[in-house]
């Protein structure tokens, strides 16, 4: 039973981290920049979705205009910051990413103060319960959100124009555009996506732990690279495999009464590990 | 059709192209011939957009082109095989001729011309689910002219296509080259295989340094004892 139980967590937590991944990865393998800001736009997800739902009382509305939004404000960090300094070292665009990050945060703080604020729903969904294993409906919620959007996202990515333009710039995004991608377009695109998606995850999580708080990104933006780094890096099946494996090795581990780390500790040790003996992560290939 | 007009490219300090003015006719094969360095590629690359050009213009049927994005010019009709081919190598066979269809809409028009490519390269029919990346050398220059095909180019704009491809095959995509004659496709093709590339070419135009220095009718130039001697090896 308890077999069962921690499935059904691993489950829940591995849909987070893989909303969160995803669009890290999916910007990386576009832009090849480590995008740390995205765990900012995470944040912000979570603190207009509880602005949001403070003025129209309705969740839905609340987490799809947070998602638009801060979409639209990832693609803006493209157009308005990263664009200036691709040409750069690769270490520039990563340092300018900290900094966003780093302002994000500071943001939130003046403007929301240091509390942690509760974003409580009620949500029509019942509890699910079988002698001890059961399903509560913020879990079923996580659950049914996730793989609504990843079945969405499978489908945009391997059916239709936009995706294939995406995988096309990932690979090469001057032979891309001479074929005739747009690919300023679909770069803001990717922005616009990955970012939507982080918002969900803070969105989610805010509800799930019923708390917002200004540095609610500061664990996830390490959580999300480390996921990046099992999945190779730029792959999106990769993330969607490694955050799950993740978040089973984390729930099991945790539960096994002889392990003394504390929960975060594993994540990167894994990482650790993978970037010694399998730099290119599961399904990641050679940096050319 | 395509016209180049006084182009000049400079890496920083250093000069690629200099002042370079070229000329192509409709169904004409137009080669650029020259040595390693004498900036065949970066020519190539300012038509199709990769690189703007610090001065001069390009035209294409009397549009000026210059330093529109390529996605843009792509939309003029060019079309490019770059060096080395520059294939989608995670994608399949199948999505990188699609690629090039990118711009078309019409489905039908895509099935005939995926046949049309099918039978000047048979071979892609039989690798059509294949990731590009494991293809052979000369198969993925095979995917990258029938992608650029796919896009039912005015101009078709050919960057080495000859590198590292055994002799037999040099032939082979030579002749495909020269079947497009017939096509109603324009070729500009930067060459340093200079005899295999003087077989197909109408005319040509010889590159030294980012300079054109001599241009003429194929016949011409190889039977110009300078060319025979610089470049044919005779």
């Amino acid at each position: 039973m308890e077999f069962w139980q921690n499935s059904i967590n691993v489950l829940v937590l591995g849909s987070i981290y893989v909303l969160i991944a995803v669009g890290l990865s999916m910007i990386y393998g576009i832009l090849r920049v480590l995008h740390i800001a995205h765990a900012g736009i995470y944040t912000l997800g979570a603190f207009l979705s509880l602005s949001i739902m403070e003025v129209t009382g309705n969740f839905w509305i609340a987490l799809i205009l947070s998602a638009i939004i801060s979409g639209f404000l990832g693609a803006l960090m493209y157009r308005y910051v990263y664009k200036f300094v691709l040409k750069e070292e690769r270490i520039v665009p990563l340092i300018v990413s900290v900094g966003l990050f780093i302002t994000m945060q500071d943001l939130y703080r003046i403007i929301y103060g240091p509390y942690k604020y509760p974003f409580s729903i009620s949500i029509p969904i019942p509890y699910i319960r079988a002698g001890n294993f059961y399903i509560s409906p913020l879990q079923m919620l996580i659950l049914i959100i996730t793989g609504i959007i990843l079945i969405g996202l499978y489908f945009v990515l391997n059916k239709t124009r936009i995706g294939v333009g995406l995988k096309a710039c990932a690979n090469d995004s001057q032979m891309a555009a001479a074929v005739g991608v747009n690919t300023k377009l679909t770069i803001a695109l990717a922005f616009f996506m990955g970012s939507a998606l982080a918002a969900v995850a803070g969105t989610l999580v805010g509800v799930y732990d019923n708390s917002v708080y200004p540095t609610m990104g500061s664990t996830v933006s390490y959580k999300a690279f480390v996921v990046v780094v099992l999945g190779g890096f730029g792959s999106l099946k990769g993330s969607v495999i490694a955050g799950f494996l993740l978040a089973a090795a984390e729930v099991f581990l945790v539960a096994w009464k002889g392990f003394f780390l504390p929960r975060d500790a594993i994540g990167f040790l894994v990482m650790i590990l993978f970037l010694i003996f399998l730099p290119n992560g599961l399904f990641g290939r050679k940096e050319r | 059709m395509l016209k180049v007009e006084n182009v000049s490219i400079s890496y920083g300090k250093i000069a690629a192209v200099k002042d370079v003015s070229i000329y192509v006719g409709k169904n004409e094969i137009v080669a650029i011939v020259g040595a390693n360095g004498a900036g065949k590629t970066t020519l190539i690359n300012t038509i199709m957009g990769f690189v703007t050009p610090q001065e001069g213009k390009i035209f294409v049927q009397d549009h000026e082109i210059t330093s529109l994005p390529p996605w843009k010019k792509a939309a003029f009709g060019l079309a490019i095989v770059p060096e080395g081919g520059r294939i989608f190598r995670d994608l399949t066979v199948k999505e990188n001729l699609f690629l090039g269809a990118y711009r078309i809409k019409d489905k039908s028009k895509i099935d005939n011309k995926m046949n049309e490519v099918f039978q000047m390269f048979p071979r892609m029919r039989e690798r059509y689910r294949q990731i590009a990346g494991t293809l052979s050398g000369g198969e993925r220059q095979m995917l990258a002219i029938a992608r650029a095909l796919m896009s039912f180019p005015q101009i078709l704009l050919i960057d080495e296509i000859s590198m590292g491809l055994m002799p037999k095959l040099v032939d082979e995509v030579m002749e495909a080259i020269h079947s497009l004659k017939s096509k109603d496709v324009t070729v500009l093709i930067a060459e340093q295989n200079t005899n295999e590339v003087l077989n197909i070419a109408d005319r040509a135009y010889v590159m030294q340094n980012g300079l054109i220095v001599m241009s003429g009718t194929a016949t011409e130039l190889k039977n110009n004892s300078k060319i025979k001697e610089s470049y044919l090896g005779i």
